[in-house]
């Protein structure tokens, strides 16, 4: 039984590899020895074949429309295919009678959904669609069932790329998709204003017009046309639409959970990584659906400050593979490599991921939310993503008040190596591996003393303000000298800073005098690299603004 | 907390073969899937339909912190997983087709969530945890890689380390795998 198995299984395995002529002549060959192994195998690639339908895996519906362009649809004259979808293809349509002439979009829905059910919630559904009046969505003109009983939607016809291609295209910058983007929120977030939930969007759905305006398609037919959105199961049978589509289907879509508000800003999520790195938050090309499931229940997406430097392959629709590559996509961008990493890390990356939490209660509570924090990270204020640490919002205040947080970022680094090297090298490689979440926790509860005993100290561009830095800066440096006695690496680098500091502090007043060794250490200050071997930074307090680090 | 220790104690104890520690966790898991469930239809419309797959799954999650478990590796961690969730959604597909009656009422006083399993769905479970029955008497190996993808969601790497062989030869198991449940499954559910 066993070798027989293993013989069937070979030859199995030999000849599904094989095209259909070299498959067929292997079986003839093996047919006139042993027919039945023959028939075996025959058999068993006929269910393999067939596998998809069984078992059940996702399925590109792959029937042809019958020949439209050129017929007439109720008032529509349709003029030429201008796509295709998963739930059915879009024409372009002329209207020319009394109340309408011009051009339109026709959306006709495929076979073999329950037609009436659909025109049943449209109708429904109709005024709130057709009342949304927005710059940003394309208008819901109107809605019909044609001879054949394929119903159909008009749509304001949109001349435009799809959102990724105008943008790769025309090599837009961070900055500038993010300006796109705001303007994609915006959009939505009328539209939810207006209780309409989108659920369907990816960048198909969103068009760029030559004079660069966002136009969102196909708001609200999602529901109209499937208002069970748990689309991923085993046992879908082929009637039951998948107008969902996994790569921007927010978790609890899959779990078939309510959808509110807070599920499109999980897609806006999807769609904002992928503008802004190239990549999608997870691949799910191939996968079979539990494992979807898992993922998107469960993976975290990488941090699009790293996804960028990786090197992926993708599977299309079709079967080819492309590769996406780190030149590819800051070439794309406008940019190089490094910048583009540093531009991303940090504010973006948070931005980002807030909107991707797998729970719905801590993404932004609105499209809008999400689109306010891209517009104070553009301007460079402090983001909403960032909420917890203390060393945050201080890092931020280093913009505003260069002298005072010399002082404070002191002491923030001598608290900090006085929790342990390895809390140091946590701080100072934050962005080039994981933080464990204790040493986080630490470290925010340091960073909250800081700023605490430096509001203390009243911080204003005062001169009593640099007064009480330096001070505090005094103070930090005899830490260091007291608390670190080893020559350890950390005490180099910390004196490096401080030298640093002050240098930068510039004035060693008699009035506040300042020691010899202080002195010392101010001219030291430029002599040793600091740990984790980056590029010096910037002096704190003209450090840019989307730099990470302290 | 005290929960969580159970918990892990029990699927140490699967891991090593206690068939036992199945039969306890299996009600463990119920426990959390009919909470789940029953928020579930506290929002939903009559006509929903549960998402049994991922409401397992997002059961399973909530149950154990994987991270915390000391455990030989998540792959593995989540091969056990794919057991219990196998057992459970074959649990749950027999109960729904022992019911007479279709969908749309509610006044079963247990398990009525049982009810918004689709019939199909329910069925196709039971055939294919039969016939993997029946593969993993002529090959376990073959049918573990099934559990484990189908009802586990494992990636393919992963189930190659569970299986502790190469991802070369997981990709053929599961091919072959494939190819001959569709036999069998073919001529019995007509999709």
């Amino acid at each position: 039984m066993n070798e027989r198995w293993q013989q069937i299984q070979d030859l199995f395995d030999e000849v599904v590899e094989l095209d259909p002529g070299a498959c067929q002549a292997r079986l003839e060959a093996v047919r006139q020895g042993d027919p039945e192994l023959c028939r075996r195998v025959q058999s068993l690639l006929a269910a393999y074949a067939r596998r998809d339908d069984v078992l059940g895996l996702f399925e590109e519906p792959k029937e042809p429309l019958p020949g439209f362009v050129g017929r007439q649809v109720d008032r529509y004259r349709i003029l030429k295919q201008l796509g295709r979808g998963g739930m059915g293809s879009v024409f372009l349509v002329q209207r020319d009678d009394q109340h309408f002439k011009g051009l339109a979009a026709i959306k006709l829905i495929r076979r073999g959904m329950d037609t009436e059910d659909i025109l049943r919630r449209f109708r429904n559904e109709r005024q709130i669609l057709a009342a949304l009046n927005h710059p940003g969505i394309a208008r819901l003109l109107d809605g019909g069932m044609t001879e054949e009983g394929l119903p159909y939607f008009v749509m304001e016809y949109i001349d435009g790329a799809p959102l990724d291609h105008y943008c790769d295209q025309h090599r837009l910058s961070i900055s500038e998709r993010l300006d796109l983007f705001m303007g994609v929120c915006e959009a939505v977030q009328y539209a939810h204003q207006n209780l309409v939930v989108h659920r369907d969007l990816k960048p198909s759905n969103i068009l760029v017009t030559t004079d660069g305006q966002v136009k969102l398609l196909d708001f609200g037919i999602a529901k109209v046309l499937n208002p069970v959105m748990s689309a991923v199961s085993m046992a879908v049978t082929r009637t039951e639409l998948r107008v969902m589509t996994p790569a921007y289907a927010s978790p609890e879509q899959i779990l078939g959970e309510t959808i509110t508000t807070a599920s499109d800003v999980y897609t806006l999520g999807v769609l904002l990584y992928e503008l802004l790195t190239g990549h999608q938050p997870h691949r799910l090309g191939g996968r079979l659906e539990p494992e979807l499931v898992r993922i998107i229940l469960e993976a975290e997406p990488a941090k699009p400050s790293m996804v960028v430097t990786q090197v992926e392959e993708i599977q299309g629709r079709d079967g080819a593979t492309s590769t996406i590559t780190p030149e590819q996509v800051s070439a794309r961008r406008s940019s190089e490599i490094k910048q583009l990493k540093r531009r991303l890390r940090g504010d973006l990356d948070n931005i980002v991921l807030k909107a991707l939490r797998k729970e719905p209660s801590q993404r932004y509570a609105s499209a809008e939310q999400l689109g306010a924090d891209v517009q104070r990270f553009l301007f460079g204020s402090p983001i909403l993503a960032r909420k917890a640490t203390a060393g945050y919002r201080l890092r931020k205040f280093v913009l505003r008040h260069r002298v005072s947080v010399a002082a404070a970022t002191l002491v923030v680094l001598s608290l900090v190596a006085g929790l342990g090297a390895a809390l140091w090298q946590a701080q100072v490689a934050q962005h080039e591996r994981d933080v464990a979440q204790q040493e986080a926790e630490k470290l925010a509860q340091v960073t909250e003393f800081v700023v605490s005993v430096f509001e203390i100290s009243n911080a204003s561009e005062s001169r009593g303000d640099t007064l009480t830095a330096l001070e505090v800066l005094d103070r930090g440096a005899a830490w260091v000298e007291s608390e670190m006695m080893e020559d350890s690496e950390i005490k180099a680098a910390m004196m490096d800073v401080l030298g640093r500091i002050y240098q930068n502090l510039g004035r060693f007043d008699d009035a506040h005098a300042v020691s010899g060794a202080r002195l010392g250490l101010a001219s030291a200050g430029a002599r040793r690299h600091p740990p984790g071997g980056r590029p010096e930074p910037a002096p704190p307090g003209v450090a840019p603004p989307d730099e990470g680090g302290l | 907390m005290q929960r969580q220790a159970d918990i892990s104690q029990l699927l140490l104890a699967l891991n090593d073969g206690d068939a036992q520690a199945m039969d306890a966790l299996v009600p463990l898991v119920y426990e959390q899937l009919r909470k789940l469930a029953r928020a579930r239809l506290r929002s939903e419309r009559p006509d929903h339909t549960l998402n049994t797959t991922a409401l397992v799954h997002e059961a399973y999650l909530r149950l154990v912190d994987v991270n915390q478990m000391e455990w030989k590796g998540r792959a593995h961690f989540l091969s056990m997983a794919a057991r219990l969730m196998r057992r459970v959604l074959v649990d749950y597909a027999h109960k729904r087709n022992a019911l007479k009656r279709g969908g749309g009422q509610r006044n079963l006083a247990l398990d009525e969530e049982v009810l918004f399993i689709p019939k199909a769905y329910a069925e196709k479970v039971t055939h294919l945890d039969e016939a993997l029955k029946r593969l993993e008497a002529v090959n376990p190996r073959m049918s573990q890689a099934i559990e484990q993808r189908y009802f586990g969601g494992l990636t393919l790497e992963e189930t190659a380390e569970v299986l502790g062989v190469s991802l070369a030869t997981t990709k053929r198991d599961l091919r072959f795998a494939q190819a001959w449940l569709a036999e069998e499954l073919g001529g019995e559910i007509d999709l």
